[in-house]
């Protein structure tokens, strides 16, 4: 399994995370293995900036947390979106798709 | 801020609930690797071999740890609580320093926070009525003679002809005896007019207040209990509404019940409507043609809404001279009539404002000097601290995180300074509110509240930044340099600065000793005063008359006579006499006019003032107040057939008869239709108290004019006992006869309690300043002068004398003391002006006192200036040489 070496900003990544949590709640692990997932393993969450993110969206209040019980039956921390983290969430796809847009624009530019 | 905020801000101070985040973050991790762990023993991996992995990949545990706490709580509050801890830690470790700061900044935040919390409970709190701030005061004036009441007529054409002011209500109050619970009981009554509540915005506790039409004479009499007197009366019982009480031979209906408000201008315990005070009503019935008609009333109006004061002053002075141009025989040229109006709530703290403007300066001075001090206190111990500083500054700190350090640290300070303070500002608030009660009526509703908690923790964060910032400048300059030159870079820096605020405080404690001298002169010029009377073994009392029982003149004279003959036949009374006008009670002024019997009447613009006070025969001699010439009054003078006769003082007399005998002379206050005789000239007299000016005054005697309802008995011995024997006898005599027995001495006391407190007050500020200060020079020339250790040691090893580097150093020294008095000067005359008011027979720039506050100063400060000096040339230079 080759592992892609990209460095997710910081703003990408709190994006990334709400994105995940669109649908479900998901623990930090969880999370990590969605985003994984998702981007057919091009993007590797490093967990020194999940969590720290994590906790940074909590203090904005743009996710919840609640502890429950998981898929093999432990205790986990589930984290989900809030109404204010919805929001955010479609504000920063807008604004992502308009920055990919024009970036695209300048590559593509001969 | 929101309850959410509150806790959370909370949850933060706490250390965010540090043990209990750390437990979850720490689960919730274990969780993360579990799953990872089992990810690689599902790929194949064994379980040793799985953790391992999991772990790798997870990276510095402790470090992400770190981080999560730091995006938990925002950087800023950590840091901030860092700053905080180490503030606490720093200062336990110099108590000494701590103590002395905080103890200062306390005197300073406390100072002003109990004087704030009088200004804002004086001046800026609205009147406790719904409609307090448009409330006014109706002051007619008679010219010459000053402030009068208004009359029952004058009221009535006001309300009807007034526009600016849509309602006008009366009050006037009185004694009456209430029958009817166990016994009877005399109770103080408010009488005002049906619409008196309404007006004023005041609504009932229980039942309701006066309605229209219960002012008419033909209505029946009830009845509305102020709160105080409802719980005294009646332990707050509900029921008594709707209960009977007769008064004043009429049965009486309690309707209502107020709420606990402040009343003015006195407090009583019953209000009745106008037409159950007998008086007032027997008035309306006769009044036709008497514009004076019981010229009792105290009359307040509302502004109609979006009027003004100064509108409704202007109409109601057209008012007033057009009854004065309709009614020329009422008022006369002489007498004339003014009227104007003026804001309630300005008129009930005009007499306060002098002393709040004092307060209010003193306690900012006194703040001042307070940060300054604590500002050279840090600047002093931030020298010391340089290695320090420069230690961490070496170790990466940046300058603004040492400067916050700093700030941190003195709004640390300036906090706990102010937790102390308040305790001082409650335990000083009493004193100053009785102080500020001789001055506004309002002083009773002067408390602590949430505003001056916020305007005390407003005052300690300003204080604490202000006194912060300048160790934090110097302290925290060139630390590089701070470090190779062994700290003398920044001492020099320092040391300008630590000189620029003892002259600062030099200055302040000029302002507050010359500020303090003069009230203490004031007060010595006051205490000086002979009143022309005996003030030991004295006491007054007032009498009441229950006017049901001796319903005429004659009758109330009898037992007026013979309460004053039964106490005087005590064995503890040397005299016993009437009088209405007792000393040192505050007397409405009595004016008038007179004639002489044989000379033209003078036309002059106003009318003579003189005082005419009705006494018994007994008066001079119990008050020893010296026959000049002719005679005493006799208690002949108080029989039926007596002849008209006065006595008048030094001052009329050298007024009126300067170069003859006022003996024999005539004099008339009705235009000739009766004559009085002049028996007497008596000694001059300040019954009103030491600050009023002698005025001319006739005497009559008992019977012949007035009633006299106050008690003046010299007393024998002790005036405690003295004053038990006098209340027995006179409850022989009727219920309840006396009240309020004080000894002259007491009420003299009373009489300069303000001044005195205003010199106290300032005189320990100002020695608090002045010991605060003195202590600041000394403090700065020790360590001017250890700075300079080496370079003495030099100089006095290349043969320079003692006395000279002594005088070399003293002169330095002081010429920062010399600079403070200057600054001083220019100040106190600024503060003088501030005091003029309240300053008597004492000039605001009194030279004395300057010149004595300039000698006092420049003496304490040479002190202070030359016992850390001579230390510094009595050294051994072989010591200072090898010193640093």
């Amino acid at each position: 399994m080759t592992k892609a070496n990209v460095d997710l900003l910081q703003g990408t990544l709190d994006m990334l995370v709400l994105k995940t949590l669109q649908l479900e709640a998901q623990h930090g692990w969880g999370i990590s293995q969605r985003i994984q997932q998702m981007s057919k393993d091009v993007l590797q969450v490093n967990q020194g900036s999940l969590y720290p993110a994590l906790h940074r969206l909590q203090r904005q209040g743009l996710i919840g947390a609640e502890w429950g019980t998981s898929e093999n039956n432990r205790r986990a921390k589930y984290y989900s979106l809030t109404a204010k983290g919805r929001t955010q969430l479609t504000a920063e796809r807008a604004n992502w798709e308009r920055l990919s847009a024009a970036v695209t624009d300048i590559l593509q530019t001969v | 801020m929101s309850t959410g905020s509150w806790k959370n801000w909370l949850t933060r101070l706490r250390g965010e609930g540090r043990p209990g985040a750390d437990r979850e973050l720490e689960d919730e991790v274990a969780f993360h690797l579990e799953m990872e762990t089992r990810k690689y023993v599902e790929q194949g991996y064994e379980q040793d071999e799985a953790e391992r992995r999991a772990r790798m990949d997870f990276g510095a545990i402790q470090k992400h740890k770190e981080s999560c706490r730091d995006e938990r709580q925002g950087n800023h509050f950590d840091m901030l609580m860092q700053d905080v801890r180490y503030a606490l830690r720093t200062l336990g470790k110099n108590w000494g320093f701590a103590t002395a700061a905080i103890l200062t900044l306390a005197l300073g935040i406390g100072a002003n926070t109990a004087i704030f919390s009088v200004i804002y409970g004086v001046l800026v709190r609205p009147l406790p009525y719904e409609n307090g701030s448009r409330l006014v005061l109706l002051k007619p004036e008679i010219a010459g003679t000053g402030a009068v009441q208004t009359s029952i007529p004058e009221l009535y054409d006001l309300r009807e002809q007034t526009s600016t002011l849509d309602e006008l209500v009366e009050y006037h109050s009185m004694f009456f005896v209430l029958l009817g619970r166990d016994e009877p009981e005399r109770v103080q009554t408010g009488v005002v007019s049906d619409n008196f509540f309404d007006t004023l915005g005041v609504a009932p506790l229980h039942g309701r207040t006066f309605v229209e039409g219960e002012d008419a004479l033909d209505s029946d009499a009830v009845l509305v209990l102020t709160y105080d007197y409802w719980q005294r009366a009646f332990g707050g019982d509900p029921d008594v509404v709707g209960q009977v009480f007769e008064m004043n031979t009429r049965p009486h209906t309690v309707v209502g019940i107020l709420p606990q408000i402040p009343q003015f201008p006195v407090t009583v315990d019953v209000y009745m409507p106008t037409s159950a005070c007998p008086f007032r009503a027997n008035a309306e019935r006769n009044m036709a043609g008497d514009r004076s008609a019981f010229r009792n009333l105290f009359v307040f109006g509302r502004l109609a809404e979006d009027g003004s004061a100064a509108t409704a002053n202007a109409e109601i002075s057209n008012l007033a001279q057009r009854f004065a141009d309709e009614y020329p025989d009422d008022y006369t040229d002489e007498v004339g009539y003014r009227a104007g109006v003026v804001d309630l709530k300005e008129e009930l703290t005009r007499n306060a404002r002098p002393v709040l403007l004092m307060l209010v300066a003193t306690a900012g001075l006194v703040l001042l000097i307070a940060c300054a001090n604590v500002a050279n206190l840090s600047l002093a111990r931030v020298m010391s601290r340089e290695s320090e500083v420069a230690v961490r500054a070496a170790l990466g700190a940046s300058r603004a995180r040492l400067i916050r350090q700093f700030l941190t640290e003195s709004t640390v300070l300036a906090l706990l300074g102010g937790a102390l303070g308040l305790v001082f500002a409650y335990a000083g608030l009493d004193m100053l509110v009785n102080f500020a009660a001789g001055y506004t009526p309002r002083a009773p509703q002067v408390n602590i509240d949430g505003w001056v908690l916020l305007f005390t923790l407003l005052v300690s964060v300003g204080t604490g930044l202000v006194f912060g910032t300048f160790p934090a400048l110097p302290g925290t300059r060139d630390l590089g340099s701070a470090i190779k030159e062994g700290g003398r870079t920044t001492a020099a820096g320092g040391l300008r600065l630590r000189r620029a605020l003892i002259v600062l405080q030099v200055a302040l404690s000029f302002v507050l000793l010359v500020g303090a001298g003069l009230t203490l002169r004031s007060l010595s010029a006051l205490q000086a005063i002979d009143p022309g009377f005996e003030t030991e073994q004295v006491l007054t009392a007032r009498i009441s008359i229950d006017f049901t029982a001796y319903n005429d003149g004659v009758d109330r004279h009898a037992f007026l006579g013979e309460l004053a003959r039964v106490v005087g036949g005590l064995p503890i009374a040397r005299n016993a006499a009437l009088t209405d006008r007792p000393p040192y009670r505050a007397n409405n002024p009595r004016f008038g006019q007179f004639i002489i019997d044989g000379r033209a009447v003078e036309e002059t613009a106003t009318p003579p003032r003189f005082q005419r006070t009705v006494v018994t025969s007994q008066y001079f001699d119990a008050l020893d107040i010296p026959v000049l010439d002719g005679r005493a009054f006799t208690d002949n003078d108080s029989t039926g057939e007596a002849a008209e006769v006065a006595i008048i003082n030094e001052s009329l007399a050298q007024e009126y008869w300067s170069s003859e005998n006022a003996i024999g002379s005539r004099i008339s206050f009705d235009q000739g239709e009766t004559w009085i005789s002049i028996v007497g000239v008596v000694g001059n007299t300040r019954v009103d108290g030491p600050e009023t000016p002698v005025t001319p005054e006739f005497y009559r005697p008992f019977n012949q004019a007035g009633m006299p309802t106050w008690l003046v008995v010299r007393t024998v011995g002790d005036p405690d006992s003295a004053a038990r024997a006098i209340k027995d006898a006179a409850y022989s005599l009727a219920a309840n006869p006396i009240s309020d027995i004080q000894s002259l001495a007491t009420l003299r006391d009373d009489a300069v309690a303000s001044p005195r407190l205003t010199a106290s007050l300032l005189g320990v500020f100002a020695l608090l300043a002045l010991a605060v200060t003195l202590t600041g020079i000394a403090g700065v020339m020790a360590f001017a002068v250890s700075q300079r250790t080496r370079e003495m040691g030099l100089r006095l090893a290349l043969g320079a004398q003692p006395r000279g580097l002594l005088n070399m150093v003293v002169r330095q020294g002081m010429g920062q003391v010399v600079a403070g008095l200057a600054l001083g000067v220019a100040g106190a005359f600024a503060f003088g002006q501030i005091l003029t008011d309240l300053l008597f027979e004492v000039n605001a720039s009194d030279p004395a006192t300057f010149v004595a506050v300039i000698i006092v100063l420049a003496a304490a400060g040479l002190v202070a200036v030359v016992i850390p000096a001579r230390r510094a040339v009595t050294i051994d230079p072989a010591t200072a040489l090898r010193s640093d």
